[in-house]
């Protein structure tokens, strides 16, 4: 289900959207523009909860940089996280250069590198290292004097943010879970009610107890203790 | 929950109800109704062949019904008369008359049902005075001779019907009218209009056939030419209002003069003896009491009004020549511009300098009181306003306004029964080559040519003849604009919005709703496309015939009824909407550009207080 496709179901769930209304197309649409504005925040409410409760985790994914001559800093994906290694390296997809393969991190980060390689920004030759900036881009050691491409694997942010994004589960069942938690968020703000007494509403509460069953292969038994015959 | 509803027009004061509008234009309204919905279209009807301005619609309905319209295209070459038959083809127009018409010439008819035909004056007084006789335009006959008399040698009819009068000097042109006096038959004599004019001894007239020659041949006397602004029916008379006259080439300009006929014969004037020297039943002239020119008439309750520039309103009194006179209201009672004086049959409407609004009855009974200032809904729209021309519509009980860029509506019914502004405004985006379509110089609440409808026409510069109660698609095909902006909601809590608009499904377009958030600088919208009835499933026989009732397994083939939310034109739907911004209060304006005559039962506001 998409982010855009739980919004119409949670306007729907919440009667924001009844009668004649179509569904929306777009998060852009005027006519719902409050509400719209709300569910997403409700979408996005439930997944920091999940997120927080250890439910859900970030998604790992990869992706490139290109450096070019005598550019020192490059950006990371826009909903990187962090990198999924624990050792974490870029490494050259087409080995261009056999003794550049892999970009370790530098020791003692940027701070020593500037220690140790005064000239580090501007010196060029064939990267070894990289480094976090300042600036929270990845900056190259020595600085590329050509053009190659880096490969990383991180963990992305399952957070939605565009209507075609995905809500991050398995299954159309859980999403319909995950709505149902959303809608009573939204039916929160919407009405204003006290948002304190919010972690014991039942109805949420159900609601996440039905995402966490529908993650395991068999539901639980809805009964505690021994059973016994006769 | 608080349903918006649109009882009432447009309120510019402070006052302005929830039910009424603090601004927008082309919602129409209607007595007792609560629903909003657009103005009528405006549908062009024809254009006059020679393309020119529309300066004048005119209408005779005789009095066994027989109607023929005129419609006058003051082009500025050959400015002509039309016959029209209501349609938009060249065999739709029939030229009736270009001598001694002047392309700025303003037309406009009064019909004495004595003799069966219209009597036409002219607002800038360049054309003079004509007669329709539902065949023919000709010169309306004034008796009024020029007094300077040449003799004539001979009157010869060939052929048939047409008389030559040799008449040495005569110093006529073609639309001159002439008397000939002392002629022999004596139905040779008489006024009549030039036709022709073969030499400068000659001239030509039509008349009955076969009167034959003369054998006295009498004498020919240039007629007065008369130039009147006004016209209207009273006591058995016609009466002319601000008057011109050419004699012997020297104009004469008298404004401020009332020319009344000679009772029961709308053809003989008097600018000689006036009221009181001249007596029972004789025509005579009076001035008005103020001396000022005049810039408006009416009849109201069996009363003849006047208005005079800058002046005042005066009445008429009297019952004969003997003793009629004008008396005057109250000074700067006067309306202003040249058709801003208006009888609406109940009353007379005028137009007050500054923009003021009055109706006479108010005026007669109270004087100068706010209580007959009937624009006191609209005081930014009528500010300063000095020019406009008004018509009343009665069958839909309507008087227009017309402004340069605008029309100013007055629903009469709704005045009458109070509760709320009884205004609209109406606009367009059609124009001509001088601007909107509205700044027209011949508009007429007449019946549609060979039909028994009535309804509001009106021309624009470039020949094109529109009617205002249109049933076609848009303006003309262009979309109509409505907007309609609610006073300040208040709102009792400062949450999210969600509201819901209910309509009928006439047709899908697309609407706005534009909120003006009291405590926020700041506007937000929702846009809304109301839907239209299924394009794919025609309207469903629902109680009326065998569908309803026939066995669908055996007979009956539509399933149209019992198809789930099936539609039709009309249903009720609903559509929920929820502005982004909060506050605690806030002005709504409804907005829309379509060609769909829609109907929005109303707006549900929760939380607005109302």
């Amino acid at each position: 289900m998409t982010f855009l496709e739980s919004i119409n179901r949670m306007l729907r769930l919440a009667t924001v959207m009844q009668w004649d209304d179509d569904d929306i197309t777009s998060f852009s649409q005027t006519q719902h523009g409050a509400t719209i504005s709300l569910a997403r925040q409700a979408i996005q409410h439930v997944t920091n909860d999940l997120i927080a409760d250890r439910f859900l985790f970030p998604e790992k994914a990869d992706s490139t940089i290109t450096t070019a001559d005598g550019t020192q800093k490059y950006t990371l994906a826009s909903d990187f996280v962090r990198f999924e290694d624990k050792n974490n390296f870029f490494f050259q997809t087409d080995s261009g250069i056999p003794n550049s393969q892999f970009l370790s991190e530098y020791p003692g980060y940027e701070a020593a590198l500037k220690k140790q390689v005064p000239k580090y920004a501007s010196t060029t030759g064939t990267p070894q290292w990289y480094y976090f900036t300042d600036d929270q881009e990845i900056g190259i050691y020595p600085v590329p004097g050509s053009v190659l491409v880096y490969r990383y694997d991180y963990q992305k942010d399952v957070m939605p943010e565009n209507e075609s994004d995905s809500l991050p589960v398995q299954s159309e069942q859980m999403a319909y879970a995950y709505v149902d938690m959303a809608t009573r968020i939204f039916s929160f703000l919407f009405t204003q009610q006290p948002i304190e007494g919010f972690e014991k509403d039942v109805i949420y509460l159900r609601a996440k107890a039905a995402l966490m069953a529908l993650n395991v292969k068999e539901p639980p038994s809805n009964r505690y203790g021994y059973s016994y015959n006769g | 929950m608080a349903k918006l509803e649109f009882n009432f027009g447009l309120n510019e004061t402070e006052s302005t109800q929830p039910t009424e509008a603090l601004s927008g234009y082309n919602f129409e309204l209607e007595l007792a109704a609560t629903r909003l919905f657009p103005r009528k279209p405006i549908d062009r009807k024809a254009t006059v062949p020679n393309a020119g301005s529309v300066n004048g619609l005119m209408q005779l309905v005789e009095r066994d019904g027989t109607e023929t319209s005129l419609v006058y295209g003051a082009e500025a070459t050959t400015p002509t008369l039309y016959s029209w038959t209501g349609g938009d083809t060249s065999t739709a127009f029939t030229n009736v008359r270009t001598t001694t018409m002047a392309s700025a010439s303003m037309l406009r008819d009064t019909y004495w049902s004595l003799d069966d035909h219209l009597i036409i004056t002219d607002l800038r007084k360049l054309t003079p005075l004509l007669n329709w006789n539902g065949t023919s335009a000709s010169r309306h006959k004034t008796n009024l001779g020029g007094g300077v008399t040449t003799a004539n040698t001979a009157i010869t009819e060939s052929p048939s019907g047409t008389y030559t009068v040799l008449s040495a000097a005569h110093g006529l042109v073609p639309g001159d009218l002439a008397f000939v006096v002392g002629a022999v038959p004596d139905a040779l004599n008489g006024e009549h209009e030039v036709t022709n004019v073969p030499s400068a001894g000659a001239w030509v007239y039509t008349d009955t056939d076969s009167i034959g020659n003369s054998s006295t041949h009498g004498t020919t006397e240039k007629d007065v030419d008369l130039y009147a602004k006004y016209s209207i029916v009273h006591n058995n008379r016609l009466w002319l209002f601000n008057i011109t006259t050419i004699e012997g080439g020297v104009k004469t300009e008298n404004p401020h003069m009332v020319l009344a006929s000679l009772f029961e014969d709308s053809e003989s004037f008097d600018t000689v003896n006036r009221n009181g020297i001249a007596t029972g039943n004789a025509a005579f002239f009076t001035l008005t009491p103020d001396l000022k020119e005049i810039n408006g008439v009416a009849l109201f309750n069996k009363q003849l009004i006047i208005s005079t520039h800058d002046g005042a309103l005066h009445r008429l009194s009297g019952l004969d020549a003997a003793d009629y006179q004008f008396t005057t209201y109250y000074a700067g009672s006067a309306a202003v511009s040249e058709e801003a004086t208006v009888n609406i049959g109940n009353d007379v409407i005028y137009m007050l300098r500054g923009g003021g609004i009055d109706l006479l009855g108010a005026t007669d009974t109270s004087g100068d009181v706010r209580a007959d200032d009937v624009s006191r809904w609209i005081p930014t729209t009528t500010k300063d306003l000095t020019e406009s021309t008004a018509v009343y519509d009665q069958q839909n009980q309507k008087v227009f306004f017309f402004l340069p860029d605008k029309i100013l509506v007055l629903f009469k019914d709704i005045l009458a029964t109070g509760g709320g502004s009884p205004w609209t405004v109406y606009e367009t985006d059609l124009t001509d080559s001088d601007g909107s379509i509205f700044d027209t110089k011949g508009v007429r609440y007449m019946f549609r040519p060979t039909t028994t409808d009535q309804t509001i026409y009106f021309g624009d510069s470039d020949g094109n003849i529109y009617d205002l109660n249109g049933t076609g698609v848009g303006d003309n095909g262009s979309n109509i604009v409505v907007s309609r902006k609610t006073p300040l909601l208040d709102t009792t809590r400062q949450t999210i919005l969600l509201g819901n608009i209910q309509y009928r499904r006439l047709g899908e377009f697309s609407c706005s709703l534009i909120f003006d958030w009291s405590s926020e600088y700041n506007t937000t919208q929702c846009d809304i496309t109301l839907k239209g009835p299924s394009s794919t499933q025609t309207e469903v026989a629902y109680y009326n015939d065998a569908a309803y009732y026939e066995n669908p397994a055996t007979s009956n083939t539509r399933t149209d009824y019992y198809n789930e939310g099936f539609t039709f034109t009309g249903k009720v739907s609903k559509q929920n909407f929820s502005p982004a911004g909060r506050s605690d209060g806030y002005f709504m304006t409804y907005y829309s550009e379509s060609t769909v005559q829609f109907q929005i039962d109303n707006i549900n506001l929760p939380g607005a207080e109302f």
